[in-house]
């Protein structure tokens, strides 16, 4: 009896093992292989939910490449904004990773490319693009193909645009004889004339820290140029900091805050309240990037005339103030990609009849020269094109340093922008918090 | 049992307890591996640092304010909770009318996501068209900002109660539905007030159960993670995230690409013994003779 007792346990605990091994091994996919049917299958994930604009229109893309390519099926899922997380888990654990996924290039950047789990996508630039006999590389709006390339690799196609502006609408301003300020001066004037008729001139959704952070950014921006932040956040000492351009620029966000600018509450507005509000005409602009109309169109009245100015240029400046904003969307093809699949459905999904419901459908920019922005991005297209020098959003924080950027910046950007501390302080804090950030790591 | 039948039940334990090591014991020893390295969690090898994530821990001040958070759920929440829990346990075991009807209509936040009620106690707080507001705003009371930086914990932890006191209520009561109704009747006779009943009869009778509830609400508190990170927003604040929340956001970044694995590991050793101290002190400080029936 003890015996048997005794090897049944044993054959019990090893079948439980065997089971559990079989469990966590990856059973892998057809990804990027053919399968029992002939079939090439590209593995899909997707940043769009079910039901956006975009995911309606990438699905038509999908649709159509799928009947002309009746020997491919596109296996797509629609992960949502986190896709690069469960790309990143995928990827690590061996063969579950997608063929291809979609995301901004700071986070492509920052997840997938400085950790070298990306594919280059290199021959696709020279690739026929289908139906149109143009070279793929040649279709792109300038700079954006490129911006985020690594050394000779390609590993990002954008294919939609973002940049950030003042936002405002039209018709509002012309009621009360307003035009959309080009300086700094002249935008704290436009601003006061706004609080005397009784309206905000600002909106903002306090509970959404990284569109806090568009003034400070901004500011650093048109005082000292690309990068100024980057390097600041990247001294190991703080003591970047201490540069006059750093303190220039919190002051003129405590001029915001001592003119009482911003609409009321804006400290705990949560996202969307202060936006939609601005749509329906409590306030008069926002800073905020070029998705507002899309998000906004459905609160804001008939007569909303959607239009944007670029950030303000500070006199006392000598950087180019037409510098843009490039925030761009696109593919990007996880280690282990069957390369030649995805190439071959992006070179088909370029095509400009498909690319035209980036802006028909969804509202946006797209990334191909031969379209026009929609109507309500007309003024925001015009800065991205008559741009001398281009950067990315954030001054590419996010990517490079995004746990400073999370636990350092961004809570002490919060506080100055709602006024807790004064520019001196904010100043000061960056510089110690910096170095004792770097001391941690 | 004899020491034949005891034998005999190993086999019958063992599925049970291989899954436990492999599922949890297994993972939650690799957990404390990771902490003593820095890990992105994308190479295969890991950085030997020893015990420097827990110093990190030490001087980290968003590490702090969110350990301070999670003690005002935990606490602060508590607290709460458990009064107005005991309060309904005290009524409602005096035998007051329509008593099925209030036990579902008190636990009935339960069966609604808490992330469906962080989108709808945002709207209610909302600054200038929120339910809250208006209301003051009939009486002539100016509007509160409610989830500014200084109230947004305070409005946070108010939902939490409102939504978990429900739950906790029905544990008492259902401790209550076993003390017979002979000794409330007896005590009633005697001329005992409704609060005397409460704190001889109800009270001491369902210890054991209120002391359950308790240390199932601290490993509750600890670990809420989904309500908060749905109340923050598209992306919450560091002003607040709990340990749970900081903890999430160093090791799979959400939007922001940290991923701080081994950190993020330690942090999460952090929150096991505060759930291990919570749960240790709750009982001894639980600890009382247990009133048979």
């Amino acid at each position: 009896m003890r015996k048997k007792v005794g090897l049944f346990s044993v054959i019990l605990l090893i079948s439980i093992l065997f089971v559990a091994t079989a469990c966590s091994k990856n059973t892998g996919s057809d990804s990027g292989s053919s399968g029992d049917s002939g079939k090439t299958v590209i593995k899909y994930w997707s940043m769009w939910n079910t039901g956006e604009p975009q995911q309606e229109v990438i699905q038509g893309i999908i649709d159509a490449y799928e009947e002309e390519n009746p020997d491919v099926t596109i296996d797509v899922q629609w992960m949502g904004r986190q896709v690069l997380s469960d790309v990143r888990n995928a990827s690590l654990g061996g063969d579950g990773a997608p063929d291809l996924t979609d995301q901004s290039g700071a986070e492509v950047v920052g997840t997938l490319v400085k950790n070298e789990l990306v594919e280059p996508l290199n021959d696709l630039l020279t690739m026929e693009i289908p139906n149109e006999g143009a070279t793929f590389q040649d279709v792109f709006i300038d700079d954006t193909l490129s911006f985020y390339q690594q050394d000779e690799d390609t590993y990002f196609i954008p294919y939609e645009i973002i940049t950030s502006g003042f936002h405002y609408n039209e018709s509002l301003f012309n009621e009360h004889g307003i035009d959309a300020p080009s300086t700094w001066d002249e935008f704290i004037e436009v601003g006061k004339k706004l609080k005397d008729k009784g309206i905000a001139p600002l909106a903002q959704d306090g509970n959404i820290d990284f569109y806090n952070a568009y003034y400070y950014y901004w500011l650093t921006e048109r005082i000292m140029g690309a990068e100024s932040l980057l390097k600041a956040a990247g001294d190991e000492t703080g003591e970047t900091w201490s540069e006059p351009g750093y303190l220039e620029a919190a002051k003129k966000i405590e001029e915001l805050v001592d003119n009482d600018f911003f609409a009321d509450g804006y400290e705990g507005s949560q996202y969307p309240a202060a936006q939609t509000a601005w749509a329906k005409g409590d306030s008069a602009m926002i800073l905020n990037g070029s998705w507002i109309s899309s998000e906004t169109s459905e609160y804001s009245s008939d007569d909303f005339i959607y239009r944007a100015f670029p950030f303000p240029e500070i006199e006392s400046s000598e950087v180019d103030s037409d510098q843009a904003e490039l925030y761009l969307i696109g593919w990007v093809a996880p280690e282990g990609s069957n390369v030649d699949a995805v190439q071959d459905f992006l070179a088909f999904a370029m095509q400009k009849q498909y690319q035209e419901g980036i802006v028909t459908e969804t509202g946006n920019i797209s990334t191909r020269n031969d379209l026009d922005a929609p109507e309500k991005l007309t003024d925001l297209k015009e800065m991205i094109v008559n741009a001398s020098t281009y950067h990315a959003e954030y001054d590419r924080l996010q990517a490079e340093y995004p746990e400073w950027w999370k636990t350092v910046f961004l809570p002490l950007d919060d506080s100055l922008l709602f006024g807790d501390i004064t520019a001196d302080e904010f100043i000061d804090q960056l510089q110690v918090q910096t170095k004792e950030f770097w001391e941690n790591q | 049992m004899d020491k034949e039948k005891r034998k005999l039940a190993i086999p019958y334990l063992l599925p049970a307890v291989g899954l436990y090591l492999i599922f949890f014991i297994g993972p939650a020893i690799y957990g404390l591996w990771i902490s003593l390295h820095s890990w992105s969690g994308f190479t295969k090898e890991m950085d030997f640092i020893g015990l420097k994530n827990y110093a990190k821990i030490l001087g980290d001040p968003i590490y702090w304010q969110s350990f301070k958070n999670m003690m005002l759920i935990l606490l602060g929440g508590g607290v709460f909770v458990f009064l107005i829990g005991l309060l309904f346990t005290a009524l409602m075991s005096q035998g007051i009318p329509a008593k099925k009807a209030i036990r579902a209509i008190i636990f009935f936040p339960q069966i609604v996501a808490p992330i469906a009620l962080a989108i709808v106690w945002n709207y209610l707080y909302r600054f200038d068209t929120g339910f809250f507001n208006s209301l003051l705003d009939l009486v002539g009371i100016s509007a509160v900002n409610w989830t500014s930086p200084k109230n947004i914990m305070i409005s946070a932890v108010a939902a939490i109660i409102w939504y978990n006191t429900g739950f906790y209520a029905i544990i008492l009561l259902s401790g209550v539905d076993k003390i017979p109704n002979t000794l409330f009747e007896a005590a009633k006779i005697e001329g005992a007030s409704t609060f005397t009943i409460f704190r001889t009869v109800t009270l001491p009778l369902i210890w054991d159960v209120f002391s359950i509830a308790v240390i199932l609400w601290g490993i509750n508190a600890i670990r809420l993670f989904d309500f908060l990170f749905a109340f923050g927003g598209p992306e919450p604040p560091s002003r607040m995230w709990n340990t749970a929340m900081y903890q999430y956001i160093l090791g799979f970044g959400q939007r922001t690409p940290i991923y701080e694995l081994g950190y993020s590991s330690a942090i999460a050793v952090t929150m096991v013994v505060v759930v291990f101290i919570f749960v240790i002190t709750g009982r001894k400080l639980f600890q009382r003779e247990v009133y048979e029936l």
